[in-house]
């Protein structure tokens, strides 16, 4: 499903991303918060190409995330590959489908979400502090990052995954075509 | 073939999520855990020149606008440390007096906090995740900088290294929920834990001593040789008691402002064995 150029292009995407998280986005606190970049990767690319490739490219961006944080290695892989997919199965439902018009503000709500469900995960497995006032300045910046970030990341995507053919809105982005004509034939 | 099509997919998020449980649980094993801090580090290292980088750029810049926001509050802060020094001049001829017998306190007790080496480094970045809280220090293993040592601040205590690569360290701060740390109100031992924005004190029993508002907790030196006594940790910023009289809660704020923290020393301070 996934040619090798592509593979190639979504790292490309995951490590840019993760290089102006580490280096720019962690000094832009607000309220005790900074907004992450890497949480809204598997939103957008769930948007923008289906769940599968959704829980994919969160599980790279969540382990590429994971390298740098002191959480338990592979907390950030479980929940973005979480996120990637629901946000993909969502838009896909006939319940999300207007998701992808309204898909700048879907980014920064579903980042939000994505926030919560981390917090959540890392409560359940005893990580402690992720519950707090705090949270409601992370969800702030969270939000506010992705509707800045991700029109950017929408345009990478497409770029990187213009060749998959796969459900979701590959066939809206300008570079695919009619893909979704070839996966429904 | 749309349910095949998502069939596969659930397949390939069960195998995702599987992986992710299975690593997460290997890195709580011991030598897996280790390879993985290798690998960790080995990251750390390769964004460190582009950390320092960005750091020297942005911090200026960031400086201008934290004190454009913060004018006020600086005012303010400028007029009472204004009278802090009034306080401490004055202070400080008293003791001068008493210098000379602290010394010879001080080599009878051999208090070690006054005696460890230490290495004077630089916050280059803020926590990586907005669930820790953590800075990144410009201190590696190359430095004679490991795990466990404490770190100090200008006021006090900042934290302990969590990982050291060769070129930097994450320290965890005073304030993660995750840190614990013995102190000392006057004479009374209490145990403090991070909550997030400052400390909270626990063991509180009932012969406590109640301490006041504006005391300063110091490290006890009690927890294994953790941490050297002496260190000071923060000021008391409330008690609660019940209404019985019995001490019930004990919030500490830190005695470094996280924010504005550039400048760090790491001591070379391992618990004994």
């Amino acid at each position: 499903m996934i040619e090798d150029p592509t593979w190639l292009k979504a790292a490309v995407v995951i490590a840019l991303s993760l290089l102006f998280q580490e280096t720019v986005l962690t000094q832009v606190v607000i309220l005790g918060a900074h907004p992450d970049l890497m949480i809204v990767l598997p939103v957008t690319a769930g948007i923008v190409a289906g769940a599968e490739v959704g829980s994919v490219v969160g599980f790279f961006a969540g382990a590429a995330a994971d390298l740098l944080l002191s959480t338990p290695f592979g907390l950030s892989a479980f929940v973005f590959a979480l996120v990637g997919y629901g946000i993909g199965a969502f838009v896909n439902s006939p319940l999300g489908h207007d998701l992808y018009n309204a898909r700048l503000s879907g980014s920064g709500l579903g980042s939000v979400v994505g926030t919560l469900v981390f917090a959540v995960v890392a409560s359940i497995i005893g990580q402690p502090g992720s519950f707090s006032v705090h949270l409601l300045a992370t969800f702030f910046n969270v939000g506010i990052g992705a509707l800045v970030f991700a029109p950017v990341l929408f345009v990478g995507w497409r770029w990187a995954l213009s060749s998959i053919r796969t459900l979701g809105f590959g066939p809206r982005m300008p570079t695919s075509g009619s893909a979704l004509n070839r996966s429904s034939s | 073939m749309a349910i095949a099509r998502g069939s596969n997919q659930r397949l390939t998020l069960l195998i995702l999520l599987l992986i992710s449980i299975t690593v997460v649980t290997l890195d709580y094993h011991g030598a897996v855990a280790r390879g993985i801090g290798h690998i960790r580090n080995a990251a750390v290292d390769v964004l460190s020149p582009f950390q320092r980088a960005t750091s020297a750029v942005l911090h200026p810049i960031g400086d201008v606008f934290a004190g454009a926001v913060h004018y006020g509050q600086l005012e303010t802060q400028n007029a009472q440390l204004r009278a802090q020094i009034g306080t401490l001049e004055r202070r400080s001829a008293q003791q001068n007096f008493s210098l000379a017998a602290s010394k010879q306190i001080e080599s009878l007790s051999h208090l070690p906090f006054l005696n460890v080496p230490t290495v004077a480094g630089e916050v280059i970045s803020p926590a990586a995740s907005n669930f820790e809280q953590t800075i990144q220090i410009n201190l590696g293993t190359s430095n004679g900088v490991g795990p466990g040592m404490p770190v100090v601040g200008p006021s006090g205590l900042v934290g302990t290294i969590l990982s050291s690569s060769g070129s930097q360290s994450i320290v965890e701060l005073a304030i993660d929920a995750r840190f614990g740390v013995g102190v000392l109100l006057g004479p009374t031992y209490f145990q403090a834990q991070g909550t997030g924005n400052g400390l909270s004190l626990h063991q509180i029993q009932s012969k406590s001593k109640v301490p006041f508002v504006g005391q300063v907790a110091v490290t006890s030196g009690q927890d294994n040789g953790a941490y050297p006594p002496g260190i000071p940790v923060g000021r008391v910023t409330s008690v609660k008691k019940s209404a019985t009289g019995q001490l019930e809660s004990i919030k500490v704020s830190s005695s470094v402002n996280f924010t504005l923290l550039q400048y760090i020393s790491v001591m070379q301070w391992l618990p004994p064995a």
